[in-house]
């Protein structure tokens, strides 16, 4: 666990600087320096009164087991929603007029973040959950998922 | 179970998760199989056809979601439910609302779209707080 710095929150009242056991919270590019950051120390985060600073774990806990019926109607619609957003993608590309191209493309990126929402509560939740490695598992002819298993491990 | 063309989604959602876990590797990759993944559906449509897909959506898909979650109690589906049910309203509501008066929806407007849920504002500035999964206006971004 290593502390993290969310840059839009901090107010630079710099007590993380302070209260660091080894200079990891004072940088030049405004994040803290993970390779000095002592693991699950937190002081920073204790003593930041802006709350702009959190742990990071290196390992999250595996998620609740889904339904797999929930997780079916989530997939369906995950579908429905891919089906949608490709529509909007293609009259954003089709269309001559530059307002319904632009709502076009406000649909195409709402309606991708909506599926995306139900892909996570479908049980594919985080990068190293037993749902995405057994995803991954079934593409064995791509690199990029062969690496991913590898990092993942 | 494997749907191909839902892969694109469930690659970019982890995407962002691995960013948030500062994974940005696993990130990067993630974002290249859901390139990979996109699948172009066949059948092209207009605003009208896509408006029949989200009554779809609203009569069929969401009320089937929320069934399966309340008979095992998964709030986490049933939230999506309820932020996903909204926002799907919403862009109903504005394809009809194009529909019938056109161009001029956008006079001294912006859109704008919140990345946590989805919600698409047509307005001069962003909202202070979404509407709908209350996150506040950083989380706004403008559609060009």
């Amino acid at each position: 666990m290593y502390a993290s710095r969310n840059g839009n929150l901090c107010t630079k009242d710099c007590l993380c600087l302070f209260v660091c056991p080894t200079g990891a919270t004072d940088t030049e590019d405004g994040q803290i320096d993970k390779s000095r950051c002592l693991d699950g120390c937190r002081l920073c985060v204790d003593a930041c009164p802006s709350h702009a600073i959190y742990l990071v774990f290196e390992k999250y806990p595996e998620p609740a087991p889904k339904d797999p019926e929930v997780t079916t109607a989530l997939m369906n619609l995950c579908e429905a929603k891919f089906g949608e957003e490709d529509t909007s993608l293609s009259i954003a590309e089709y269309t001559e007029n530059s307002i319904e191209a632009r709502i076009a493309r406000a649909l195409q990126r709402s309606t991708r973040i909506l599926a995306e929402d139900c892909a996570r509560e479908g049980g594919y939740m985080t990068p190293d959950c037993k749902p995405t490695k057994e995803l991954l598992a079934q593409f064995p002819d791509s690199q990029a998922a062969r690496k991913l298993l590898e990092l993942l491990r | 179970m494997k749907k191909e063309k839902t892969l694109s989604p469930v690659f970019s959602n982890l995407a962002k998760a691995a960013t948030k876990q500062q994974r940005y590797e696993e990130a990067g990759l993630f974002s290249q199989l859901a390139e990979q993944m996109y699948v172009e559906v066949p059948k092209k449509g207009n605003l009208d056809s896509l408006k029949d897909s989200m009554i779809k959506d609203i009569d069929i898909h969401y009320p089937e979601i929320r069934k399966a979650a309340q008979a095992v109690g998964d709030r986490g589906a049933l939230r999506a439910v309820t932020w996903g049910e909204k926002v799907t309203k919403i862009h109903k509501s504005l394809i009809a609302r194009y529909a019938s008066k056109g161009d001029a929806i956008m006079d001294g407007n912006e859109i704008f779209i919140c990345e946590a849920c989805g919600f698409i504002a047509i307005a001069p500035s962003p909202p202070n707080r979404c509407p709908i999964c209350k996150v506040d206006s950083s989380r706004f971004s403008k559609v060009k």
